[in-house]
């Protein structure tokens, strides 16, 4: 007798397209290139509502 | 939002065999649904990682990438900033660093650049660590953000030594 229900499939681990990741290269040096925040960066990423709690 | 957290307690400090990783301490901490532990990894630099997992998951692999609609992540964020600070009171040398996990959750990741954790991480360190007292460096293709403590006499040079120690103490992190 045929069964009305298919089978489920297995869930596949899929990857969420982030629109805002960098593209990802191989590092030709093979070092992590760590960018140091500037003062203008800073500035302008942070909340300035919020208070420092460490200064 | 992040203006509180849960109260804590630190359960064990235990000495690690390991040349660049010198201790671990652990903490605990009740959040709205469910326990918490967090760990913090001590390195040489007295470079500070602070991680943390539901209790629930301690076996999981995946347990730095769960998610849950607890509604309650302010405040447990806000609890390991807390531990970075009475950290930093007992280490006023201490800097810190941190990897934004990627989320796994129903079968499907997120990539592990530029995580959600990441984002929501790094903005929490700019609006209260000030760049007066730490030096702010990201890598937002592997999540990654260190916080170099100023405070330290030989600041500038201190900055090369961290990102080649965690490069191998994380070789995986170079791709």
């Amino acid at each position: 007798m045929e069964t009305l229900v298919e089978k489920r499939k297995p869930l596949a681990t899929k990857k969420l397209k982030n629109p805002n990741d960098p593209p990802r290269k191989p590092r030709p040096d093979g070092k992590i290139n760590y960018h140091v925040l500037t003062d203008a960066e800073i500035d302008a990423r942070r909340n300035p509502a919020y208070k420092y709690l460490v200064e | 939002m992040f203006d509180s957290g849960h109260k804590y307690h630190r359960i064990s400090i235990t000495k690690v065999s390991d040349k660049l990783f010198l201790r671990q301490h652990l903490y605990n901490f009740r959040a709205s649904k469910r326990r918490y532990i967090a760990v913090v990894e001590e390195y040489e630099f007295q470079v500070i990682i602070v991680k943390f997992f539901p209790v629930s998951h301690k076996l999981s692999e995946k347990k730095y990438n769960v998610i849950f609609n607890d509604y309650d992540a302010p405040r447990v964020i806000r609890t390991c900033i807390n531990i970075m600070l009475d950290i930093l009171s007992e280490k006023p040398l201490a800097s810190f660093g941190f990897i934004g996990a990627n989320t796994i959750n129903n079968g499907e990741s997120e990539g592990e650049a530029n995580t959600q954790r990441f984002r929501i991480y790094t903005k929490l360190m700019l609006n209260f660590f000030a760049k007066t007292a730490f030096s702010h460096l990201e890598e937002s293709s592997i999540s990654a953000y260190l916080m170099v403590n100023r405070k330290n006499k030989n600041f500038d040079e201190l900055i090369p030594k961290i990102v080649e120690m965690f490069q191998k103490v994380y070789p995986d992190l170079i791709f």
